[in-house]
């Protein structure tokens, strides 16, 4: 189907292969050709050893508060408890999607949504109307659903397909492992929640995926969203609660199918959440990814692009606020393994607090087939405060010579004193300018994600977050707002919504628990 | 009133460097009542764009001696802000650029900000539209991140449509003309024109050349040289600098 994505790594230690000059590998000679950058994925846990923090892919990475999650056998994790399970009661079909109501369909009705998804194996389950809980039984592992840490429900729930079990296509065709927590994460998921996007069909409303986390426990799941040829869809992922949380995302886009998958951090503080975001993006298909992290102790998401065959095109958009003591730490890796492909990635940042920690890494490889490609990724931070650190680290591969266009930068800075001054003339307090300034630099990347409800949400996530004064020589990070109030369309749409039987998920956050976290980690920086 | 005024008095202004501070300002004095037109002309370096940052609250620069007083109010402890909300506007010689918060933000911010309270919305963008369209700008325009990707033409009118919309009691215009075509240097001409003629407000305009006079009629012309003026009179003094230049100044001054 596609060229084997090889990048090789030892399989023994994970780190990556060189393949250089003087290696004897011409990339002309082997169309294989292995990437700098990227070590070799793997479904197998023995290929990703325990990390040490020396290796390329973790050196950014605080390893002393992961390592008891990265040494569990993936039987110690929890899988997340699925959609059919966790909706019992008010179910997710409650959250009216344009579709569910009056209807009579589930996920099964669903013609195949992928011209090339002819090996996606038969639908199980019979749920229909008014029973909800009785379709595709054996989502979540038997009498675990209770007491599970974490849950994921999806709306409109007749998109929802038949849970996916390790190799069972689509689930594998996109994702393997690069890491050991996506490797994790996979091998402690049987059964990988489904999403159908059918095939020629356009989704007016949003499809929303509350990920819901309740507990510490460590936990586990993978996502496969499959969007058939010429589909059109929104996805909007949303995490919230507390969770240590190792949650792979596996999107396979059909021929000229046009996804935008919107994942959003907004984990109350505690939270650890590692994962790979993957996509195989079909001839002429067009895959939006924007990542949002706002909340969490530590984020770290690896988010991968690559090509089915000519002529796709992804835009990769990432946004996130680092406050005192977090680490949000966004990793891409686009491979133009087919001709005409095109990537567009743009990530930008705000960090305040001692401590508050960004990292972004952006490897592009450009393998010798891939001809007439275009590439740019572009990376920016805004350090409002002291006691800051962002690192960005942009890579760019080039084995062919027939590119259309390839670049990359990497800004990381504090407030321009002549911007402030310009805005300060004409009347702005600076607290008021600097507030300006923020909110521009991330409008801008908002204006690129062209669904005008998420735009409008996140500028009003923003501006709570820049509601305090920014003030750039003080460290201390003022109270952080309430960053479980509902947001709009990133949140359930209203409170009936809120399905969940066991108590407070993401409508309500005792806000004396929100500074606690940061408050030690601040401590633990000095 | 009779403190009415921007008056400048022993004026003595130093920029920060990487070496220390270093004097730019060497004792100037000039008051702009109300109603007046001032143009302040001199050669490259005489410390004319300082005179036009240090009245404006830039914080590079340092009063050192002597006070700069606006309708009697002492500017020299107050930010750059504070001067703004005391009825001070300062058109820049190079609009910075705000990437990401359009014209018609940027305008309603500092509307707001400068009046206390948000402008009715109605009127206000009637304003705003009428404004740019006396600047000969596209409504499109508004759209526009401040000052980004815009032609040099294009940020020089921006700033006198700020300078309408804002209608500040006194306004500094540091180099407006310098990279304007003919076309666009009338244009600016009227829109200054047009705040001048409430009568009620000053202008201290700042400039190389005397081309911008024949569209702005000067009530008093300032020759500045190393620091300080050198010279006053009327609009006559400028055509004898447009003819003779600024040599016997310097030389003098040397």
């Amino acid at each position: 189907m596609t060229t084997p994505r090889t990048t090789a790594a030892d399989p023994r230690t994970g780190h990556p292969v060189i393949a250089g000059p003087g290696t004897g590998r011409s990339a002309k000679a082997d169309p294989r050709t292995l990437s700098h950058l990227h070590p070799a994925g793997s479904f197998d846990l023995a290929d990703h050893p325990l990390p040490s923090g020396r290796e390329e892919i973790w050196r950014f990475t605080p390893l002393e508060s992961l390592l008891p999650l990265l040494s569990l056998a993936p039987e110690q994790l929890r899988p997340v408890a699925g959609p059919e399970t966790a909706a019992s009661g008010r179910s997710a079909l409650d959250r009216s999607g344009p579709d569910s109501a009056g209807s009579d369909r589930s996920g099964q009705d669903h013609a195949g949504p992928d011209s090339a998804g002819s090996d996606r194996s038969a639908p199980v389950g019979s749920g229909s109307v008014g029973s909800v809980g009785s379709g595709h039984a054996g989502y979540a592992a038997p009498g675990a659903a209770d007491a599970a840490p974490v849950t994921v429900t999806v709306s409109p729930a007749d998109l929802l397909g038949p849970p996916l079990a390790p190799g069972q296509a689509p689930r594998g065709r996109a994702l393997t492992p690069s890491d050991r927590a996506a490797a994790l994460a996979s091998a402690a998921t049987p059964a990988a929640t489904h999403i159908l996007l059918p095939a020629g069909r356009h989704l007016d409303q949003p499809v929303r995926v509350e990920v819901v986390g309740r507990g510490l426990e460590a936990s586990a799941h993978q996502l496969v969203i499959e969007a058939g040829a010429g589909a059109q869809a929104v996805v909007l992922l949303r995490h919230s609660g507390v969770a240590r949380l190792l949650a792979n995302v596996e999107v396979v886009l059909g021929a000229g199918a046009e996804l935008t998958l919107v994942s959003l951090q907004d984990w109350d503080p505690g939270a650890q959440h590692l994962g790979q975001h993957e996509a195989l993006v079909g001839p002429g298909a067009e895959y939006r990814h924007i990542v949002v992290s706002l909340g969490g102790d530590l984020v770290r998401l690896q988010s991968n692009v690559s090509y089915r065959d000519r002529g796709g095109k992804a835009e990769l958009f990432g946004l996130y606020f680092a406050r005192a003591g977090q680490h949000l730490e966004h990793r891409l890796f686009v491979d133009h393994n087919h001709p005409k492909s095109v990537s567009l990635a743009d990530y930008r940042g705000a960090l305040r607090g001692s401590g508050a920690r960004s990292v972004w890494i952006g490897d592009v490889l450009i393998r010798p087939q891939a001809e007439g490609i275009e590439t740019y990724e572009s990376n920016k931070n805004l350090v409002l405060s002291d006691g800051c650190r962002a690192d960005a680290v942009p890579n760019l591969e080039i084995e062919t010579g027939d590119i259309v266009g390839a670049g990359h930068s990497a800004s990381t800075g504090r407030f321009d004193q002549e911007q402030l001054f310009y805005l300060g003339s004409r009347g702005l307090p600076p607290d008021e300018a600097r507030r300006l300034v923020v909110r521009g630099f991330f409008a801008q990347l908002l204006a690129r994600i062209r669904v005008a409800e998420v735009e409008q949400a996140l500028m009003e996530r923003l501006d709570r977050e820049l509601a305090e004064p920014i003030d750039p020589l003080d460290q201390s990070d003022p109270t952080p707002p309430d960053r479980s109030a509902p947001a709009g369309p990133l949140s359930p749409s209203g409170p009936s919504d809120s399905s969940s039987p066991s108590g407070p998920s993401d409508s309500s956050n005792p806000s004396g628990l929100s500074d606690q976290p940061a408050t030690v980690r601040q401590e633990d920086n000095l | 009133m009779t403190n009415r005024g921007l008056v400048i008095s022993d004026l003595h202004v130093s920029v920060t460097t990487e070496t220390g501070p270093k004097p730019i300002l060497k004792g100037v004095d000039l008051t702009i009542r109300p109603g007046e037109i001032h143009a302040i002309m001199g050669p490259n370096g005489s410390g004319k764009s300082t005179l036009a940052y240090s009245l404006a609250g830039h914080p590079k620069y340092t009063i050192t001696a002597g006070s700069a007083l606006l309708d009697g109010q002492d500017l020299a402890p107050l930010r750059a802000d504070q001067r703004a909300q005391a009825g001070l506007f300062l058109a820049m010689q190079y609009p910075v650029e705000v990437p990401g918060v359009s014209v018609a933000n940027f305008l309603r911010t500092a509307k707001t900000a400068l009046d206390g309270r948000a402008p009715r919305l109605r009127t206000w963008v009637k304003q705003v539209d009428q404004t740019l369209a006396q600047l000969r700008l596209d409504p499109e325009f508004a759209a526009r991140s401040v000052n980004e990707g815009f032609s040099g033409g294009e940020k020089k009118r921006n700033e006198i449509v700020q300078l309408e919309l804002l209608n500040p009691l006194y306004a500094i215009l540091d180099e407006t003309d310098s990279g304007l075509d003919i076309d666009a240097l009338r244009i600016v001409s009227e829109g200054v024109n047009r705040y001048a003629a409430q009568g009620d407000r000053g202008v201290l305009l700042i400039t190389h050349y005397s081309r911008i006079l024949r569209y702005i009629e000067p009530d008093f012309v300032h020759v500045f040289v190393d620091g300080k003026v050198a010279q006053e009179g009327g609009r006559e003094l400028a055509d004898a600098l447009e003819e003779h230049g600024y040599d016997r100044y310097l030389s003098a001054a040397s």
